[in-house]
């Protein structure tokens, strides 16, 4: 297709490797990343999917340099952002970027804008940090942000407070102060989940105009596969804080080859009262603080066998998709 | 088989204070006019936005809300006004499993019991409550030996397990099942839906199936009533609706939802605006302040929920 092409041979701007998070607990240690590595390439929307306790979101936290302290630990790994390695960054060298450069749509637009200050304040925080822009001008700048973003009578709004307006004009809130310096990349934080379905659809096509007019690159963190499949163009799959399979979008949904991501898919309500029944992966997910020895998936596997009691090595089968499996070529 | 339960015209306002220094009562329309008819051994399926009304209907059904106006039988028995002994015999058709089993289950009291609760609440011996909880663990797939742990033990997926063991436990002809599936991943909603399905077959139970989640409705639903604001803009048996829906607002939200596939992506239509609030609706249709078919005439009269076609009905001026 034209579309995967389109980014395909693009630099990275983004790269990860061997991302390991560990959290360290009283009743023990979730490790809730165990070695990530993944690569964004420029203007990509790039997808990461999983169920909850995955890991997704702590690798969102970890590319704004948010992991919760003190608890969490980036215990090893590397993050190169534009060919400089983040984690090795002063707090203040971080500062510079986080905000700037990346920026971050976090999924609960309620929690996550002070009900005490206006919005016009909020969405200007970062003109003044990053842009160092004099206040006189700042107030220009906001409600040219708030056009960006659709809200309406920006003028008058700039005066409100989050209590006043409805879910999506606060998740346009949102996006705008995510939007204000004109980030290179742009983490999406389950963007839409709180969301009314027809509201939803405004802020998805919000954020695609403006991924496109920008021409930002982007990680979309979602369990919804519909919201991947509208958007991105390649995504990789989580389970249990490992990257298990990575491909461009369609070859996912036409040709998933890890039994997990296989069963996800399957798993999914489609057709009428009366069809057959949907498939379900049995078991539950392990407890997070002792993942399963080997491949974590193994236990609710049908096609687990013995040598799943190793980890098994990440392999390519084809040039741009990847999988984590000892039998990929079987099943 | 015949009707289980029919509402007739069915209203639930709610009386609310605005105003700080003067205080005036205005009301929010939460269900305002609302009729259908679920028959016995079928799922009817409401869908909608958040604040249009369906879990109210849910309570009003559960007999948890007193109506403001119109009437629900059941039966063929009005029930609208029910008080005292014979509310208690209706309750004994009716049980609910709610959105939230985090909020839904007593964190204190062991599984049994909160399975078994309303069989205590009959005053059964406790052998055979458990006896009783030991079979409804096993048709929920429960482990029998999970009865004395307590719900912080299970998973999210688990504990809805548990809900819906508990509103069995009493034989009910008709539950409400009002988003069961929306806290959970897609591996535990895939499990929950089969067990809803089949307990269906086995029971011979009726239900009325709330969610805003469109292809779960899809799933599990025979027939499908689309709410906006209070007021059912579309019914009809769940393949007509979703092959060929009439309303704008029912085309809207099915195109709203990203399909599972990247070569399956539909037509977009964005609705402009915001759901409107229940306090101040709009006069005439509802909808027109976001219906990209706006025309002439729709703010001044209400439409009517007509029947287009046998069994399709669409409350709309232009079809």
């Amino acid at each position: 297709m034209s579309e995967k092409s389109m980014v395909a041979d693009r630099e990275n701007i983004l790269e990860v490797k061997d991302l390991q998070i560990h959290f360290f607990t009283d009743r023990g240690v979730i490790r809730a990343v165990e070695g990530v590595d993944f690569s964004v390439r420029k203007q990509e929307v790039w997808g990461l999917v999983g169920e909850s306790a995955s890991g997704k979101s702590v690798i969102g936290q970890a590319l704004m340099g948010v992991v919760a302290k003190p608890a969490g630990h980036i215990v090893s790994g590397e993050i190169f952002f534009k060919g400089e390695d983040i984690l090795k960054k002063s707090p203040k060298e971080v500062e510079k970027i986080r905000g700037n450069e990346i920026a971050f749509i976090p999924q609960d637009p309620t929690t996550a804008l002070n009900p005490l200050l206006r919005i016009g304040f909020q969405i200007g925080e970062a003109f003044k940090y990053h842009r160092g822009l004099k206040t006189a001008s700042i107030p220009a700048e906001i409600v040219k942000v708030m056009k960006v973003v659709n809200i309406p009578s920006p003028e008058q709004r700039v005066n409100d407070y989050p209590h006043q307006l409805s879910g999506g004009l606060k998740q346009r809130v949102i996006i705008a102060t995510a939007l204000s310096c004109q980030p290179e990349l742009l983490i999406a934080d389950e963007p839409t989940s709180a969301l009314d379905v027809t509201i939803q659809m405004q802020i998805i096509k919000l954020i695609r105009e403006i991924q496109g007019r920008f021409q930002m690159t982007m990680i979309l963190i979602t369990h919804n596969l519909g919201l991947v499949a509208k958007m991105c163009h390649r995504v990789a799959v989580l389970y249990c804080g490992r990257i298990v399979e990575e491909a461009p979008v369609r070859d996912l949904f036409r040709e998933p080859r890890h039994p997990y991501t296989r069963g996800l898919l399957s798993s999914l309500p489609k057709g009428e009262k009366g069809d057959v029944e949907l498939y379900t992966i049995p078991g539950q997910l392990p407890n997070p603080l002792y993942h399963p020895p080997g491949c974590t998936f193994s236990p609710r596997c049908p096609y687990a066998f013995e040598k799943c009691q190793e980890i098994p090595a990440m392999e390519w089968s084809s040039e741009d998709h990847r999988v984590r499996c000892w039998r990929w070529k079987e099943i | 088989m015949g009707t289980l339960i029919e509402l007739q015209d069915l209203r639930k306002y709610f009386s609310i204070e605005s105003g700080f220094i003067k205080k005036a009562h205005v009301d929010l329309k939460a269900v305002d006019g609302v009729s259908f008819r679920i028959e016995e051994g079928d799922t009817f399926g409401l869908v909608g936005e958040s604040g249009c009304g369906k879990t109210t209907i849910g309570k009003v059904l559960l007999k948890l809300y007193e109506v403001t106006s119109g009437k629900i039988i059941f039966r063929g028995k009005d029930v609208t006004y029910l008080q005292g002994s014979s509310l208690d015999e209706y309750r004994k058709n009716i049980q609910a499993v709610f959105q939230n089993p985090y909020a839904s289950l007593n964190p204190r009291m062991r599984i049994w019991r909160l399975i078994g609760e309303p069989l205590i609440v009959k005053r059964w011996s406790t052998q055979k409550v458990k006896d009783k909880v030991a079979e409804l663990l096993e048709l929920v797939m429960l482990p029998v030996d999970c009865g004395s742990r307590f719900p912080h033990e299970m998973s999210a997926g688990q504990r809805q397990q548990i809900a819906i063991a508990r509103a069995l436990s009493i034989d009910p002809k008709f539950i409400v099942l009002d988003e069961p599936t929306s806290l959970l991943d897609v591996s535990a909603q895939a499990s929950i839906l089969n067990m809803i399905v089949n307990l269906q077959k086995k029971l011979e139970l009726t239900y009325l199936f709330i969610s805003h989640n469109l292809a779960v409705v899809r799933f599990l639903s025979s027939r499908v009533g689309v709410m906006y604001c209070g007021k059912l803009v579309e019914l009809a048996d769940s393949r007509t609706l979703y092959q060929s829906p009439v309303h704008p607002y029912t085309q809207a939200l099915l195109a709203s939802v990203p399909a599972p596939d990247p070569d399956l992506q539909t037509k977009e239509i964005v609705l402009e605006g915001d759901v409107i609030s229940p306090i101040n609706p709009p006069s005439g249709c509802r909808f027109y302040t976001r219906c990209p078919e706006y025309q002439e005439g729709c703010k001044e009269t209400e439409p009517p929920l007509l029947e287009l076609r046998p069994g399709h009905f669409v409350a709309c001026h232009h079809r």
